[in-house]
């Protein structure tokens, strides 16, 4: 393959990159946040976790694929 | 594929945050440095070049200091912050990209030729140890305060990194599904394992939502009451939510693989 693809592969990597980096950071900032705690939540703290996964039931990345059509 | 489209695609570069544009320049600047090959300063150097371009770039992007903080602490701070971001980019490298250079090297030989990588060693290895320390070094394990349950926090602790590992691997894989779809059909069949809808309180949601729900709420329970039987339903959800996170965080090593 030549130059064309290997400037094609890279730019379907990028949005890849993009997002990726990000995320990795913020699962670097999880588990900062899992190594310093050092009691237990409090109720706030309790009732904001909750309310943050059940937001996350919107986020499309936790959406399964749909389903694929019917074959001909 | 367009000049329009490429010019279009490297524009976005310009909303990158701070933070992911100085990785990224860390990154580059490992390659030239690397590419370069000097023969008065040898490859072992690139990790403190790394870091201190980290720095520097984080010198120059971090911005006016804020009222509250005095222009020495600020750039202290910005200084520290930019040689942990070359850290985390020569990690980067160590631990993923040059797996990713063994794999491209193996399909296109120019740029085995160009990087002349080195034959893969064993996984994990002096990479993952140094990942291992480096994190250690950078987050500081904290003792469990007097009053505190060590079970609950450590349930707690598997939560937090739950939340971040099922978001970090789901992002991952959203960024381009039909990609992963094709490329690395293992990863994207568990992250729809992930996704797959799961009953939990009257309602149904993903299943790795699920299992942090069900955790959480059994850990509310067990706070609650703190009898064996309540001990024992938590200990089994926290079992399932390890077991899920462990596998999340296999997925994301295996992905990153050379496949020969």
């Amino acid at each position: 393959m030549g130059a064309p693809a290997i400037l094609a592969l890279a730019l379907q990597l990028l949005p890849v990159i993009q997002h990726g980096v990000p995320q990795f950071i913020a699962w670097l900032q999880s588990l900062r946040a899992a190594a310093q705690q050092a009691g237990e939540w409090t109720a706030e703290q309790d009732a904001a976790f909750m309310l943050a996964i059940w937001a996350k039931t919107q986020d499309p990345a936790y959406q399964p694929d749909p389903p694929a059509p019917p074959a001909p | 594929m367009s000049t329009d489209s490429v010019f279009a695609e490297l524009t976005k570069i310009q909303s990158w945050p701070a933070v992911g544009l100085v990785f990224a320049f860390c990154v580059v600047a490992g390659y030239c440095w690397k590419l370069a090959r000097f023969k008065w300063f040898s490859n072992e150097a690139i990790p403190p070049i790394v870091i201190l371009t980290g720095a520097l770039a984080m010198l120059l992007l971090g911005g006016d200091h804020p009222e509250n903080i005095s222009g020495l602490v600020w750039r202290t701070r910005q200084f520290i912050v930019g040689s942990i971001i070359g850290f985390s980019a020569w990690l980067s490298h160590a631990l993923i990209l040059s797996r990713v250079e063994d794999y491209l090297g193996g399909i296109f030989p120019p740029i085995n030729r160009l990087l002349n990588p080195k034959p893969p060693g064993p996984p994990g290895g002096i990479p993952a140890l140094l990942f291992g320390f480096g994190l250690l070094a950078f987050t500081g394990c904290v003792a469990i305060a007097p009053g505190s349950s060590p079970f609950v926090v450590n349930v707690e602790r598997s939560l937090t990194v739950g939340q971040g590992t099922f978001d970090f691997v789901l992002h991952l894989d959203q960024t381009d599904r039909g990609f992963f779809r094709t490329n690395a059909p293992g990863f994207h069949q568990f992250c729809e394992w992930l996704r797959t809808p799961t009953p939990v309180a009257t309602t149904n949601a993903p299943r790795s939502l699920a299992i942090l729900i069900n955790t959480q709420e059994l850990k509310r329970i067990y706070k609650a009451d703190r009898s064996a039987g309540n001990s024992n339903d938590l200990y089994a959800a926290w079992l399932v939510l390890d077991g899920a996170i462990l596998q999340s965080h296999s997925w994301s090593n295996i992905i990153t693989r050379p496949i020969h």
